[in-house]
């Protein structure tokens, strides 16, 4: 299936453009370019460097409070109702418009809000480079924090409301029935969120085309944004070299996803 | 251009530099460009303008929130705001860009027939390179046919585009929009008396009275192939030690390298071996 969608990448791999079409190029010349510059290309050192930062991060916040508000939502507490609104509002809003309101939040209010509070020029938590990372980082977990939850807290649901009450009369604490019902029971689907997870290290651009267009810092570079600005120059020559990277980067993610699937739900809590 | 050899460092805004002797820029060399004076110099003016925050605005040049019109009409706004201005780094297009700022201001006499405003040619590097000639970008532009058209109207197609660059039809763009074509073509007397102050500064750049229109496309089939590699706004990336950079600005702003080591840097990034892989191979 993997094949016959990317059918095109693989030909493009060993094909070069020239006289206006695409002709085989008859050798590994994209491969050997790709890895060059996957070894020296700064962008792409970076683009590595924060791809598994990120993911790092996403992995505990996710895998942390995410499932951890996801039962708080499921336990109907104080606010539940009003906390799945507001974080999953995002994800139905475009998101380059979510985009454009953060950015006038972080870089106008919030600055105006400093300067009149306590005096202070601040430039603001994405114009300066202090708060620049994090704050890409904190707007992309936000935003995959309301879809994330809404999933989890839909499939808490589904947990029979006799095993809760069985284990509730049993004396039960609120810590140990997350540990030994909830989370075996949303196990699956996060397995699949992690998996997805690890894939996207090589896809995930943070958003950094709707923050800062086709020119951002080395230092926030990934590898989605990456390919991406450079597909959209729209420049049939790097065609080749941009499907040889792709099937490079498929190359180390198919297996590596597949092994953490099986180490995954291999070491992981089951429903029995 | 010169290539820059060696940096010697000495006082004053520019360093010592040597150069390199006259080299012949071929496809196998072409990647000593990037060691050219003229980037070295940009470097060290952009490090000074951010070595203090009172050189530039602190609040909108580096946010993200402030486009380009944004700083076009603060640029307009500036006297009357009391926030004046000194100088926009624009084309010759933003006073088009601007329109509908300079139809707001009317009501107050500043509209675009009451300012006066000119184009600066970028200063020289020193004192001996004044009377020099200067140098002025045209960016390419392209013109279409669609490829499906045949018969009667590919001709005609073809006939609108001769239409659209005689030297009529030029001159009439030059008064409506006070910006020029880079073709060889005239305005009459009267013609000229009509642009604003900003449209003859304009026409005298474009006719070489105060310098020369360079143009900035490639034509070179070998080095068209690579333009992606050789994308402008990369050509700045800067290795040093293990660390790359490719916004000089942001690295002047938070000192984390100096222009000198940026330069050499880029010198570093932009070697032998990455023109031989990236651009040769």
């Amino acid at each position: 299936m993997y094949i016959v969608v990317n059918f095109n990448s693989f030909l493009l791999a060993f094909q070069k453009f020239e006289d206006g079409k695409f002709v085989f190029a008859g050798g590994f010349d994209n491969f050997k370019q790709a890895f060059f510059n996957l070894k020296n290309d700064p962008m792409l050192v970076h683009a590595a460097k924060n791809a598994l930062v990120y993911f790092g991060i996403s992995l505990i916040f996710s895998t942390l409070f995410c499932l951890m508000f996801s039962f708080y939502i499921y336990k109907k507490k104080f606010g539940s109702e009003f906390f799945k609104f507001v974080l999953f509002l995002p994800s139905i809003v475009s998101g380059i418009i979510m985009v454009i309101l953060f950015k006038y939040m972080a870089d106008r209010a919030v600055p105006a809000f400093i300067e009149k509070l306590f005096h202070k020029q601040f430039q603001g938590l994405i114009a300066d480079p202090k708060y620049t990372w994090s704050t890409i980082i904190f707007y992309n977990l936000f935003m995959s924090f309301g879809g994330n939850m809404l999933i989890y807290s839909g499939t808490m649901k589904d947990i029979p409301e006799s095993v809760v009450e069985a284990a509730q009369l049993d004396g039960i604490t609120p810590m140990k029935e997350f540990f030994y019902i909830t989370l075996p029971t949303v196990y699956p689907i996060l397995v699949t969120f992690l998996v997805a997870g690890v894939a996207g290290i090589f896809t995930n651009q943070l958003n950094l085309f709707s923050f800062f267009g086709t020119v951002v810092d080395n230092r926030y570079q990934t590898f989605g944004y990456y390919m991406y600005t450079k597909m959209l120059s729209k420049d049939p020559f790097s065609y080749p070299y941009l499907a040889t990277l792709s099937l490079i980067f498929s190359f180390i993610s198919i297996p590596v996803t597949l092994i953490a699937r099986k180490m995954l739900i291999k070491f992981g809590p089951s429903e029995d | 251009t010169h290539l820059v050899d060696t940096i010697t460092a000495t006082d004053g805004l520019f360093d010592t530099l040597t150069f390199k002797p006259a080299t012949q820029i071929n496809k196998e060399n072409a990647y000593e460009l990037y060691a050219s004076a003229g980037r070295y110099y940009a470097l060290k003016v952009l490090e000074k303008i951010l070595s203090n925050t009172s050189y530039y605005d602190f609040n909108n040049c580096f946010n993200n929130t402030v486009s380009h019109t944004d700083a076009q009409d603060n640029f307009l706004w500036g006297t009357y705001d009391n926030k004046p201005v000194a100088m926009l780094v624009e084309g010759s297009w933003w006073v088009n860009e601007a329109t509908a700022t300079f139809e707001e201001m009317e009501s107050l006499n500043l509209g675009k027939k009451d300012r006066r405003f000119a184009l600066m040619p970028m200063p020289k590097v020193d004192s001996s390179k004044l009377g020099t000639s200067k140098n002025y970008n045209a960016q390419p532009f392209n013109a279409c046919v669609n490829g499906n058209l045949s018969g009667e109207k590919l001709d005609l197609a073809k006939e609108f585009l001769k239409f659209a660059f005689t030297e009529k039809a030029l001159q009439s763009y030059t008064i409506h929009t006070d910006t020029a074509v880079a073709m060889d073509y005239e305005l009459t007397t009267e013609q000229y008396n009509g642009l604003s102050t900003f449209g003859k500064s304009v026409w005298d750049l474009h006719c070489g009275k105060a310098g020369t229109v360079q143009q900035s496309f490639v034509t070179n089939a070998d080095l068209v192939s690579k333009s992606s590699q050789l994308a402008f706004v990369d050509t700045f990336t800067s290795k040093i030690g293990n660390s790359v950079y490719n916004v000089p600005a942001n690295c002047f702003r938070e000192r984390l390298v100096s222009a000198d080591a940026y330069f050499k840097g880029i010198k570093t990034s932009f070697s032998q071996a990455w023109w031989n892989a990236n651009i040769l191979g």
